[in-house]
């Protein structure tokens, strides 16, 4: 593929993307700028597609942009419908330049033909205006019946030119009377575009006609010719010939014809030779009006052609001739700006040289016969620059003047590829050239190339840097540092070219976020920022499907349909926010929306159902814990599969390409208000800081984002849960795991003097969890090189890779999240705070599943008791207690439950005032219990620490305060079994 | 032509009377490995063993500042009973990225091999060798086995294997 093919792909990928998100933001506001735009670009594309050989391409762009053209003139108004089909076209376009040596096979009949009736549509409906453009001349695949839909077209627009013909000529007569500037330009404007409507058809008389009109007019306009009887005559006359051309078709006499044409024709020279003696003569008004009058006889009659006229003629055809040949030149022009866009300056000297000369004789050719501003330009263009490109510029300024006459097709072409240059590269004449080239192309490879380079010199920098070290010597000391210092910095600009900014991956979404909410007929408001955050684009690539499938997601799932929102007295049009914002080395992305948020209770049913957990274990989960079922492969809580969602191969699929990049996905998510969930990933790949850590006589690599905090191993804050050993760490008991022993390096052959020597524990973490890792050693921390591990060690969760330290030796680095996996962290935790639980068969309403600790009175002496039983709190009627034995007992549910009054168990003052007016009741051992209560305090998350050792009873975990009162923390399980014991020991005595 | 070869001689590279062989001895065996699929020998070069991967992974080692992973032939093989790796040589293999190899206690040296000598692996070997050894041939009273290379590296072909 040839270069320029290449740079033309890259190019109109980037400018599909731009056109996609401004075609989208035609859906919330429609403003001209944003139109003009979107024109500009489809122009672009067309352009330069026609440049190569992609016909498909540019037919398509070309019937797009006519399309569109009548937006920009608003006579086409743009729906819901129109962006389908435009959204459509960029679908296709972008397949085509994807795959651009079959750009020219794709079927885009189907298309076209929307494209048609669109603009069928507008003919219909409001006032006549010029009929689309229609390229006839060019070859087009089916030329037969394309031929005939011409001719069709043709038709259609003389008919409906003749339509407007009294309306333009009650216009003009009007102008008579009172010559209003508003009209004129308006006249002036009508007459244009029946130029080149009437070009379109090959309407070459009527072409000449209405250029002449619109000159006419032009002229008027600019003052220059009087409206006067005679002018109006004139105007009415050639509407007369339009008249007839419209009805009977090409058979009007030719005479007619040329009478008009030629009256024009005087009219204008007279015109010309009107201003050339009024600047001769500025004061003469007098004879000026005098020379008027004789022009209007003149124009009047027509025939009256001097000798002097008809050599005006012949140089006017001249001038025409050379203004022609302009337009090749401008063509050629075209594809030389395009060109030039890509080369460096001394191919453009060199071009210059070639094509500047040919160039400069064409200018000089129009300087003999061009009007006075246009002179300027020219002499300008001659004279004044060195620099080819601000000759091409004012070059196009020139042919500007001239597009009208001569195929504006061309001239807008010119126009575009200008405009596209001129941003960038034609800053005011006066600033130097260095300045011009702000953007560089750069192939992805070399950057790569780079940036596996920069890696290498900070190995081999912290290599040298250790040899260094270890000479006495300030002098190389000091050289090293400089040199350290030098690599860092350039290691850092490297990895910046690397860097995109988020607004990249932004493109995508609104396109998405339209087609998701279309099909579920959802009102999405999105809100997106923080577009000016970078990240590495590997990164960026990593992530781009995973947020797309969050974003489908919370379309989907998230959001309500307008209905419900309006029942839930919320906005009818759901809120979607993107948030990216920086954080430390980090980039965090969040997703929220307003929706309906997760539903625990149907996430729970899913789990059991799916196999994923068992009942027990799921009654005994915490909220964020069910939640992380969401991220389990297969999981899914909708019932039936939608083409956006359902199919249960999303959230674990983003879980893990985003670990993969080392990433952690969050979801946090409250019932109705909506759910958010926020991705955290490092800011760039492949080069990361690490604490070296040592076990044994091995180092190993943790990454710094992974660590909260060093600290020295002390015993006195181990204890045990079960066979787990766990460390107070800032007042939270956190599993610590003896590194050696869990990777297995016993038989490393470390020596035992370890074991007097001093621990230490790094505190580490993942989204969810902290755990603590016993390392023999702490070693320095150093920015290091990710390499990745072979294929063999797929499945390898401990290590997320492995690097090569100063000294040339290959250390593992530890993947923090892979190991809580494998350590079964989540287990130990959930352990921590459920101890053995048995699960309660059927939750009744009131039952409390929410908040993790029940705090409750007995008379005056306050408790708290864990909730992972699922108590469930009943009223107690007055007198509903009866007794049996030394046992109070209610009657519940058709059985006899046991009632435990804690103040016969503790010492409690009963205080006769206050009635038992609640039980909280429990279900263990396949027994219901209630223990008695006089008021319900709170439901609580979390219990302030509290202290174990004093004590001793193995019914009260300890005591804490809540709520500023101090209260026993009871262990529900002991209490109540042996409560139970009790209870059935004097039952099985008495039966 | 071709199936002239196959008549007479079904093994490969029989157009060739013989091949160069790298051979090397780990535990008490002989390998032998086509030349043209080496890239380089380190020799004494100290194995990072990689804990809880697979046991006939020897470990990863640092070669100009690549990571290469090294396969231990004799435990793949489970020749070798015991973990202890002593220091050895490893011999980088020729693949996409040139990041793999195979360990061997030592290089013994580089031979003429005639093709005529190469045997089916099946009738000497058990199941498991044959997996991955094709062929052997009997040198100087020494059992020479030819691993098949690809074999070896594929992880898909080894990763059911403890």
């Amino acid at each position: 593929m040839d270069e320029l093919l290449k740079t033309f792909i890259s190019d109109a990928q980037d400018i599909l993307i731009d056109l996609e998100e401004n075609i989208l933001k035609l859906e919330s506001e429609i403003t001209k700028d944003n139109i003009d735009t979107i024109f500009r670009q489809v122009h672009t594309i067309k352009g330069n597609s026609s440049l190569f050989d992609l016909s498909q391409m540019s037919n398509l762009t070309h019937k797009f942009e006519t399309t569109f053209s009548k937006v920009r003139n608003e006579t086409l108004d743009i729906d819901q419908g129109k962006i389908d089909v435009f959204l459509k076209i960029i679908d296709v376009l972008n397949q085509m330049v994807a795959n651009i040596e079959e750009a020219n096979q794709y079927k885009i009949d189907g298309l076209l033909q929307d494209l048609d009736n669109m603009q069928n549509q507008k003919s219909d409906s409001d006032e006549v205006k010029p009929k689309p453009k229609k390229k006839p001349k060019k070859a087009k695949p089916r030329k037969k019946k394309s031929s005939k839909k011409d001719v069709k077209d043709a038709a259609l627009f003389l008919a409906s030119l003749n339509e407007e013909l009294d309306f333009l000529e009650d216009k003009i007569v009007s102008l008579e009377n009172e010559p209003e500037p508003a009209s004129i330009s308006e006249l002036k404007i009508k007459f244009e575009s029946y130029v080149l409507s009437a070009t379109e058809f090959d309407q070459d008389k009527l072409v000449q006609l209405f250029l002449n009109l619109f000159l006419f007019f032009d002229l008027i306009e600019k003052d220059k010719i009087k409206i006067d009887v005679d002018t109006i005559d004139l105007a009415l006359l050639s509407l007369v010939y339009v008249r007839n051309a419209t009805t009977a078709g090409e058979n009007v006499s030719n005479l007619e014809y040329n009478e008009v044409i030629n009256s024009f024709k005087s009219m204008e020279l007279l015109s010309d030779a009107l201003v050339e003696y009024n600047k001769s003569m500025p004061k003469s008004k007098k004879s000026s009006t005098k020379k008027s009058e004789d022009t209007r006889k003149s124009a009047g009659r027509g025939k009256k052609k001097t000798e002097e006229k008809k050599s005006d003629d012949v140089k006017k055809k001249n001038a025409i001739r050379i203004l022609k040949s302009t337009v090749d030149e401008a063509r050629k022009l075209n594809k030389f700006l395009f060109l030039f866009k890509y080369t460096n300056v001394t191919e453009l000297n060199k071009i210059e040289e070639y094509y500047g000369k040919q160039l400069e004789s064409t200018i000089i050719e129009i300087f003999d016969f061009s009007k006075r501003d246009d002179r300027k330009i020219c002499y300008l263009l001659v004279t004044s620059s060195e620099d080819i490109r601000e000759k091409a510029a004012l070059f196009t300024i020139l042919y500007d003047r001239v597009k009208i006459i001569h195929e504006p097709d061309v001239a807008l072409k010119i126009e575009e590829s200008v405009k596209s240059v001129e941003k960038p590269e034609l800053p005011a004449p006066q600033t130097k050239p260095e300045s011009k080239t702000t953007h560089l192309k750069v192939p992805i490879e070399l950057i790569d190339q780079l940036i596996n380079l920069a890696g290498e010199s900070i190995v081999a920098r912290n290599e040298i840097i250790q040899k260094i070290n270890s000479i006495d010597s300030p002098t190389l000391v000091s050289s090293g540092n400089k040199i350290s210092s030098l690599i860092t910095r350039l290691q850092k600009n490297i990895m910046r070219t690397r860097m995109q900014p988020v607004s990249v991956l932004y493109q995508r979404i609104p396109r998405i976020v339209r087609d998701v909410s279309k099909v579920l007929n959802k009102k999405v408001n999105l809100i997106m920022d923080g577009t000016d955050v970078h990240l590495d684009s590997t990164l960026l690539d990593a992530i781009s499907d995973p947020i797309m499938h969050i974003v489908r997601n919370a379309i989907d799932h998230g959001l309500e349909s307008q209905d419900e929102r309006r029942k839930l007295k919320k906005t009818e049009t759901g809120m979607l926010k993107i948030i990216a914002s920086l954080h430390g080395g980090n980039v965090i992305l969040t997703i929220v929306d307003d929706g309906k948020g997760v539903d625990l209770k149907k996430v729970k049913e899913k789990i059991i159902e799916k196999g994923l957990a068992s009942k027990d274990t799921v009654a005994g989960l915490q909220d964020d814990e069910i939640l992380n079922f969401i991220f389990e492969p297969g999981f899914t809580t909708t019932t039936k599969v939608t083409t956006t969602s359902g199919r249960g191969v999303g959230m674990d699929v983003v879980r893990s390409s985003i670990n993969k990049v080392g990433g952690t996905v969050d979801i946090k998510t409250v019932f109705n208000k909506g759910t958010t969930i926020t991705i955290t990933l490092p800011q760039t790949l492949s080069i990361i800081t690490c604490q070296i850590l040592k076990i044994g006589n091995r180092r190993f690599a943790l990454p710094q984002q992974n660590l909260v905090s060093l600290v020295d191993l002390e015993e006195t804050r181990v204890s045990y849960v079960e066979d787990h050993i766990m460390y107070k760490f800032h007042n939270e008991l956190i599993p610590i795991f003896e590194s050696d022993k869990i990777l297995e390096l016993n038989d490393d052959g470390s020596g035992k003097e370890n074991e007097t020597k001093e621990k230490f524990i790094a505190v580490v973490k993942t989204e969810q969890y902290q755990f603590g890792l016993i390392f023999d050693d702490i070693l320095n921390s150093e920015e290091i090189v990710i390499k990745p591990l072979g294929k063999h060690f797929l499945g390898l969760n401990w290590f997320s890779g492995a690097t090569i330290l100063g000294d040339g030796e290959a250390i593992l680095i530890l993947d923090i999240p892979g190991m809580a996996r494998e350590l079964n962290v989540r287990h130990i935790l959930t352990n921590k705070i459920m101890r053995e639980t048995k699960e309660e068969p059927s939750t009744v309403n009131n039952s409390l599943s929410e908040g993790n600790y029940l705090v409750f009175r007995v008379f005056d002496q306050q408790f708290a008791i864990s909730t992972r039983e699922k108590p469930k709190i009943i009223k107690l009627a007055p007198d509903s207690l009866d007794h049996l034995l030394a046992f109070s007992v209610i009657e519940h549910r058709g059985t006899i439950v046991p009632l435990f009054e804690l103040n016969k168990y503790y010492e409690i003052n009963i205080i006769p005032e206050k009635k038992q007016r609640f039980a909280v009741m429990f279900h263990i051992n396949d027994q219901d219990i209630g223990i008695v209560v006089t008021d319900i305090v709170n439901v609580i998350d979390n219990i302030p620490p509290f202290d174990q050792v004093n004590f001793s009873d193995e019914t009260i975990d300890g005591a804490s305060l809540i709520e500023e009162k101090p209260t026993m923390v009871l262990n529900s399980k002991n209490l109540l079994e042996k409560y139970l014991n009790e209870y059935e020991m004097q039952n099985t005595a008495v039966t | 032509m071709s199936e002239k070869n196959e008549h007479n001689d079904s093994i490969e590279n029989s157009f060739k009377k013989h091949f160069q062989a790298l051979i090397f001895k780990d535990e008490d065996k002989y390998f032998g490995i086509d030349i043209s699929l080496c890239q380089d020998v380190n020799e004494e070069i100290e194995i990072k063993s990689v804990p809880k991967s697979k046991k006939y992974i020897a470990g990863i080692i640092n070669i100009r500042g690549e990571i290469i992973t090294v396969i231990d032939l004799a435990r793949l093989l489970k020749y070798k009973k015991n973990n202890v790796t002593n220091s050895s040589a490893v011999i980088r293999i020729k693949t996409e990225n040139n990041t793999d190899a195979i360990r061997a206690d030592s290089i013994k040296d580089i031979m003429k091999i005639p093709n005529d000598s190469l045997e089916d692996a099946s009738s000497y070997l058990g199941e498991r060798e044959v997996q991955f050894i094709d062929h052997v041939a009997l040198i100087e009273n020494n059992l020479i086995l030819f691993p098949n290379i690809q074999k070896i590296f594929d992880s898909q072909e080894v990763s059911d294997l403890d």
